[in-house]
């Protein structure tokens, strides 16, 4: 979150697409989808779109899976162009 | 010798600081005893005018409570500033935006629409709402201004100490005024809490199974409360792993589980994210690997308005802040 409201435009969270114990993080993933789903409750109460934020599950190895998220992402943010999230908040700031 | 003068004043907050410190019963006639109260809105007839005649620094401590959201909070937290040689931000409206601060998920003119003209017991049909100025009969009348962004006391003057809680704690409030008299405080910019998380000293911490799985989230409302039991193990959204103790777990003793009110604790930059991941973290753990998309929205969507629950106290201290301005 941090690093989304002081630089970013946008973040894409690429995680593992495997459960449990195929994978050494075991559940992160799975924190993940529920931290992203929750995350794009509380932006838009802010005034932020959701879908400046996107979850992936692309595994280490499929590159060309991995190449073609970050493009779907970046043609999405440029739709939406840039964030309010550094605008100052009107009277009293 | 002349008893060092303290302050108490209050911002945008509900009367309730102030009334804590009526809750020190028969220590308040110590505390009496020791200084001299030169402000004190809810029970003693001091004017701004009594302050302004006072020199730079001359109060030893002024202790002010509630978030600052209009033009004249801002003059009197000001003036208060200059004529005190310690601020203490009471209470957790000026310690982190408290409750107003949920304001900052909209705007003036939002607020305005729904309290003035929205609500259901108002009427007004001239959709009156309140102006800055307005010519009467007698000259101009005039209301301070209302500010789109409820803010922290300290980003709006330099604050010495924090004293958390909705409200604080009348034993945290009797050391912090002993701290203060007999000048036994610790490094500038401190809480005067203990730097612990509620669930540490939870009494409930003893009956807490090693890993809690919630499979739906519970409102208060909705279930019988084991008065024994976690409240996480028992679906309810409690604050406790990502707020600061020291409250005497009174909401806890209560049945009810805590809402967050003392803020984080120190090394915490927003407490709303904290509780984000402290809470996803124990989500749906069994069975979640068969989970699917739906499965999770529909865990999630338990979860009623997440950005008030989880930045409830807190919004304006947090990275978030406020709504974007449109």
């Amino acid at each position: 979150l941090e690093a989304f409201i002081k630089r970013a435009d946008e973040g894409l969270i690429v995680a593992c697409p495997y459960y449990s114990e195929a994978c050494s993080h075991h559940t992160g993933n799975l924190s993940a989808s529920y931290n992203v789903a929750c995350l794009k409750a509380i932006l838009s109460c802010v005034g932020i779109a959701p879908e400046r934020i996107r979850l992936e599950r692309i595994s280490a190895v499929n590159m060309p899976r991995s190449v073609q998220a970050t493009a779907d992402f970046t043609e999405e943010i440029r739709r939406l162009g840039s964030s309010q999230l550094r605008k100052k908040g009107g009277k009293g700031g | 010798v002349a008893k060092p003068k303290v302050a108490f004043y209050w911002c945008a907050s509900c009367g309730g600081c102030e009334e804590t410190v009526v809750d020190l019963n028969e220590d308040l006639l110590k505390v009496a005893d020791a200084v001299d109260i030169v402000l004190y809105p809810v029970a003693l007839d001091f004017k701004r005018k009594d302050i302004e005649s006072l020199g730079d620094g001359e109060i030893a401590v002024s202790f002010i409570n509630g978030a600052v959201r209009t033009e004249e909070q801002e003059e009197m937290v000001k003036l208060l500033r200059a004529k005190s040689g310690l601020v203490v931000a009471f209470g957790s409206c000026a310690h982190i935006g408290g409750i107003p601060g949920l304001g900052n998920f909209w705007t003036r003119d939002t607020i305005f629409q729904r309290v003035y003209k929205e609500v259901p017991s108002v009427e007004n049909p001239g959709g009156t709402t309140p102006q800055e100025k307005v010519a009467v009969d007698i000259g101009e009348l005039t209301l301070p201004e209302f500010w789109d962004t409820v803010k922290t006391l300290d980003q709006v003057i330099p604050v010495d100490y924090y004293l958390p809680g909705c409200p604080p704690p009348p034993d945290l409030v009797m050391n912090a005024i002993n701290a203060i008299l007999t000048g036994n405080l610790p490094e500038k910019g401190a809480v005067l809490a203990p730097d612990k998380a509620l669930c540490d000293t939870c009494p409930r911490n003893e009956t807490k199974p090693e890993k809690i799985s919630i499979k739906e989230i519970k409102r208060p409302y909705e279930i019988k409360i084991d008065p024994e039991k976690c409240f996480l193990e028992q679906g309810l959204i409690c604050h406790g792993p990502f707020t600061r103790s020291g409250c005497g777990e009174t909401c806890i003793k209560a049945n009810m589980p805590c809402r967050g009110c003392f803020g984080p604790v120190d090394g915490v930059v927003d407490q709303g994210a904290k509780g984000l991941s402290a809470i996803v973290s124990i989500l749906g753990l069994e069975g979640e690997e068969r989970m699917t998309e739906e499965d999770v929205q529909k865990l999630i969507d338990g979860i009623v308005d997440p950005a008030g629950t989880f930045y409830r106290f807190s919004l304006p201290a947090s990275l978030l802040r406020r709504r974007r301005m449109e």
